[in-house]
């Protein structure tokens, strides 16, 4: 285990920042905490670190307790959103600040700093000040000052939140190659959701200072067992309906219940239908998936890659949104106003909560 | 005081007179003001040819002013370039009550006519009162008419030279920088010497060489407080306002010379220093 949190908890008078967290992360394995802005991420990101006290709860680092240590003694190499570089230092410089406080002799130092810049294809710049870095090289360099001393833990907060989008794909690319490369255990914060699946090997959801819940990217996107998973990991339908025994009542529909939901049978619970899985056809014979109902088309809309269809389905008077495929689209010859039926290809269950 | 050197020309905005014109309106106030004077003082103090002039400022009692002048506002310099620091240190990161007020008094001594700070010092350290009784008689320290004196006035009216250029470089240092370096082991010493220390020390030393500057030439307060005790308590503005009580127009001027250079030299560093600075 790399890093083990046991209930740590932080207050700020009255309100609770962080309540009772609790997380395991294994060795090597790239976590990324998922969470809206005020959700306490970045907080216990800077517990972890020793920057912010705890108030209570223990944290430890491979094995050792470091919820009493000052960050100086943690062993871990921090990222800031805004890269803090010393100003005053070229970028060379900046990476070999933690050498030199480490007192590695200068020789080897150099070669440490050498091997980095490479690491972080920036050879040739190492010269260079702060200033005449671009946004997305100063990130770069502020992880290879982190990763400078080799520590047992990398610690991002937002790291590319103030970068351009373009940049940002390609940083996170870079990161997750370093990363893998050196075998370093991470934990980056972002309330990003594509950062998250792109990055991680499990994410973990925090809102309100609390933790939802953990899971792979297709876990959490495909099969959340919170609401606000569900809503927060990209769009999503959720209709109200009943479980009993294996079979789910949606109206007048019946449809078998998907697997893994054992647990909500005889209950009231939520169908949750990813647009992408959510078809359209003029007729119900030309559905793959099972019926869901009829309605009229709302609203065609340009999204990229795919199209965004919203569907008032009469049944239930509530709107489906749709992600179809261009050609689809066109095949079906659909404008708002016209008469559809609805179809799922694959769904889950969220409890009513 | 405001010492911004903003690293980027601003958008110029439209001015109705055109812009010779007020180039023109700017730089002949500049003449008139500042450097017709200055001209007319260096051609004075050398009218004379340079071997009077040499006379002039190498008389006993003139280098004697001069040094004097020169030791005791680097002293002050030195000192309240450390404990301006300190304060702005105070004012900027930590919270106490009457904060605010500090904050204002700060500029106090800009504002006190320099004969009133001789004043009130004379009222404090004099010999009859108690504390300058105490620290002549107990501790054999003569601060009125000494040295001492003369350094307590320049400290009091130097004191926000170094706090207001340092104060809004600290306010606007980054915290994740010095985060940073905690993160990567460096202790809080090493983090203030290594991190705060280089982002502050260019506000620092122009802090400190505008109040050497200002010093240099502190006549008000100084004439109350030194006792104007030649090769002892002369300072050289004092001197020169001896000199030209007495008629002696051409020693006054050559010696204004000496001080004009050392300004001078002081100023062109301080503009130095915010040129050299490209990072800010």
């Amino acid at each position: 285990m790399s890093i083990l949190l046991n209930k740590v908890s932080k207050k700020y008078g009255a309100q609770n920042i962080v309540r009772e967290f609790s997380l395991e992360i294994e060795s090597g394995e790239l976590f990324v905490l998922l969470g809206p802005s005020g959700s306490g991420k970045s907080t216990l990101l800077r517990m972890i670190a020793g920057l912010t006290p705890q108030d209570t709860g223990e944290i430890y680092l491979n094995d050792r307790n470091v919820t009493a240590l000052s960050p100086q003694k943690r062993g871990i190499g921090f990222v800031f959103q805004n890269y803090s570089l010393f100003q005053h230092m070229t970028a060379a410089q900046n990476i070999a600040f933690g050498l030199e406080i480490l007192r590695v002799p200068k020789a080897e130092r150099d070669e440490r700093v050498h091997e980095l810049l490479g690491l972080i294809g920036m050879a040739d710049l190492g010269n260079r000040m702060p200033s005449q870095l671009s946004g997305g090289q100063q990130q770069r360099v502020a992880v290879a000052r982190a990763l400078a001393q080799r520590p047992e833990v990398l610690l991002l907060d937002e790291p590319f939140g103030a970068l351009d989008v373009k940049i940002r794909a390609q940083l996170r690319q870079n990161l997750r190659d370093i990363q893998q490369r050196l075998n370093v255990t991470a934990i980056l914060v972002t309330h990003d959701q594509d950062e998250a699946f792109e990055l991680a090997d499990r994410i973990g959801v925090i809102d309100g200072g609390e933790l939802l819940e953990v899971g792979t990217p297709y876990q959490l996107y495909r099969k959340p067992q919170h609401r606000f998973t569900a809503t927060f990991l990209g769009s999503v339908n959720l209709l109200a309906a009943e479980r009993n025994g294996t079979t789910i009542h949606l109206g007048d529909k019946r449809l078998p219940a998907p697997p893994q939901t054992d647990h909500l049978a005889g209950q009231s619970v939520e169908m949750m239908l990813r647009p992408e899985s959510v078809e359209i056809a003029l007729t119900p014979e030309n559905l793959e998936g099972h019926l869901l109902g009829s309605g009229i088309v709302e609203s065609i809309a340009f999204a990229g890659v795919l199209e965004r269809v919203a569907i008032r389905v009469q049944d239930w008077e509530q709107t489906v949104h749709a992600l179809v495929n261009p050609d689809k689209a066109r095949e079906l010859n659909i404008r708002p106003g016209d008469h559809v039926y609805v179809g799922v290809r694959d769904f889950h269950l969220l409890p009513l909560n | 005081m405001q010492l911004a050197f903003p690293a980027k020309a601003a958008a110029r905005p439209h001015l109705p007179f055109g812009e010779w014109g007020l180039r023109a309106a700017a730089i002949t106030y500049l003449i008139v003001l500042i450097a017709i004077p200055v001209i007319v003082i260096n051609i004075e103090g050398l009218r004379g040819g340079l071997d009077l002039f040499w006379t002039d400022i190498t008389r006993p009692a003139a280098l004697s002013a001069l040094w004097l002048s020169i030791w005791t506002a680097g002293v002050m310099a030195v000192v309240n370039t450390i404990m301006g620091t300190l304060t702005a240190y105070v004012l900027v990161f930590y919270k106490f009550p009457g904060k605010r007020l500090l904050d204002s008094v700060i500029d106090l001594p800009f504002a006190i006519p320099t004969l009133v700070t001789g004043v009130m010092l004379v009222l404090l350290y004099g010999p009859q009162t108690l504390i300058g009784g105490f620290l002549d008689q107990q501790l054999g320290i003569r601060v009125l008419f000494a040295p001492p004196g003369i350094i307590l006035a320049l400290l009091f009216l130097g004191y926000p030279f170094v706090i207001r250029a340092v104060q809004p470089v600290l306010a606007g240092l980054d915290a994740n920088q010095q985060e940073a370096a905690f993160t990567l082991g460096a202790s809080s010493w090493v983090t203030f010497r290594r991190v705060v220390l280089p982002a502050i020390f260019p506000a620092m030393i122009t802090g400190g060489l505008l109040g050497f500057a200002r010093a240099l030439g502190e006549f008000g307060s100084i004439v109350i407080v030194s006792g104007n005790i030649p090769m002892r308590s002369q300072t050289a503005a004092v001197y020169i306002f001896g000199q030209v009580e007495g008629g002696n127009m051409a020693a006054a001027s050559s010696v204004s010379v000496i001080l004009l250079l050392v300004s001078l030299v002081v100023t062109l560093g301080v503009d130095f220093i915010y040129r050299r600075k490209s990072y800010a």
